[in-house]
């Protein structure tokens, strides 16, 4: 695995570019696929949303700074290309954002590419009533193991504004599981 | 006798061994211990203290499980991260050419000399109704053009709308909703409200 500075460097160079980004989404494809696909719930939804994703880190890598690290840069545009297809789903069914999540929640007993139990069913309900925000911060804390500091750079959010979420979306959610 | 032990040169060696390398990673772990410990409280924001250690195995408690699976229950196709590098590579060599512009100028001369030609010619033959040699043939095409470009023939929109009746609007390729907001992006909303 190369440097971070050294891949950065490489993705600009037209030279190198190609090379670079297969190296590139090989190393993150599948920490975004799972990040997207929490969001998004269906598989196909998730792979179409992180070809966008990739697609948009090629056409706008010129853009990157490094103020902040690549995967974070990254991590943010999977979840603004995220929540922009479950925005424009939720419009073509009329429905708000928290009824079309909790719809697509509902979807998962029948879909092929879930196998959870009944308690893992009722956890992605319970996630799926939670403000979006909320959602974005347990997953990532719960599931993804990330630091409250590599979510802040992601969400572009305050450390402690990040534990009052995590904070409420938990309550939230045992209130749920306990109904 | 003793002080002459004591002052013995392998006496004053401490006999103590630190690990190897140590003191390559003493700073790393104390930063590491002085960062957990802080709860910047800048927003206001305060949970309990061991609140957030413990809420996983409550929540997992309340569930019947003890045990922490973070599993969501998602799967995905077989060898689908083995594929997903080539199928990003082929879409982005596949991107749509950019629309081509319609020279509209000169397919709406196109369409509307025949009518233009028409109402000059009845025009002409109104003023000049003694003349036998007057044909549509003889008002040159590229005169009609120039009435029409320079404002002569009023022509207005349902004029215009009953030359173009065979065009269905729907069949029309328009941009698609990600590139209006590709575009939309890129533009300074703002000024755009403003202006208006």
């Amino acid at each position: 695995m190369i440097a971070e500075t050294e891949l950065i460097a490489q993705l600009k160079d037209p030279l190198t570019q190609d090379q670079a980004f297969r190296s590139l989404m090989s190393q993150y494809k599948e920490r975004l696929y799972w990040h997207i696909r929490k969001i998004v719930i269906s598989h196909d939804d998730t792979d179409d949303v992180l070809q966008n994703t990739f697609i948009k880190v090629y056409r706008n890598i010129n853009n990157f700074k490094a103020e902040s690290k690549l995967y974070s840069w990254m991590y943010r545009i999977a979840t603004n290309e995220s929540i922009t297809f479950i925005n424009k789903r939720a419009k073509q069914n009329n429905l708000d954002l928290n009824d079309m999540q909790y719809k697509m929640a509902e979807n998962l007993e029948a879909d092929v590419y879930f196998d959870g139990d009944e308690m893992q069913l009722l956890l992605q309900k319970a996630i799926a009533k939670l403000p979006q925000k909320q959602q974005l911060v347990f997953n990532m804390k719960y599931f993804d193991d990330l630091k409250y500091q590599e979510i802040s750079e992601i969400l572009e959010t305050s450390v402690g504004a990040l534990k009052a979420s995590y904070h409420h979306a938990v309550k939230k959610i045992e209130l749920f599981l306990t109904q | 006798m003793k002080k002459r032990k004591l002052e013995h040169k392998k006496l004053k060696e401490k006999g103590f061994k630190a690990p190897v390398g140590y003191f390559d990673t003493v700073e790393d772990a104390i930063f590491a211990q002085l960062t957990s410990e802080k709860f910047p409280e800048k927003e206001g924001f305060s949970v309990p203290a061991s609140y957030l250690k413990e809420v996983e195995n409550n929540v997992l408690k309340k569930l019947g499980k003890e045990k922490i699976q973070k599993e969501t229950g998602h799967k995905i196709p077989k060898a689908y991260f083995e594929t997903i590098e080539d199928r990003v590579i082929a879409k982005l060599k596949d991107e749509k050419p950019v629309a081509k512009v319609i020279d509209f100028r000169s397919l709406l001369l196109k369409r509307l000399i025949p009518f233009a030609a028409a109402a000059s010619l009845l025009l002409f033959l109104v003023l000049n109704s003694n003349r036998d040699d007057i044909s549509l043939d003889n008002v040159a095409t590229t005169e009609i053009e120039q009435w029409i470009e320079n404002d002569l023939i009023a022509l207005d929109a349902y004029e215009i709308a009953e030359v173009y009746s065979d065009v269905e609007l729907d069949n029309q390729d328009y941009f698609g909703d990600e590139e209006i907001i590709d575009y939309l992006d890129d533009m300074n909303v703002e000024s755009i409200i403003l202006e208006n």
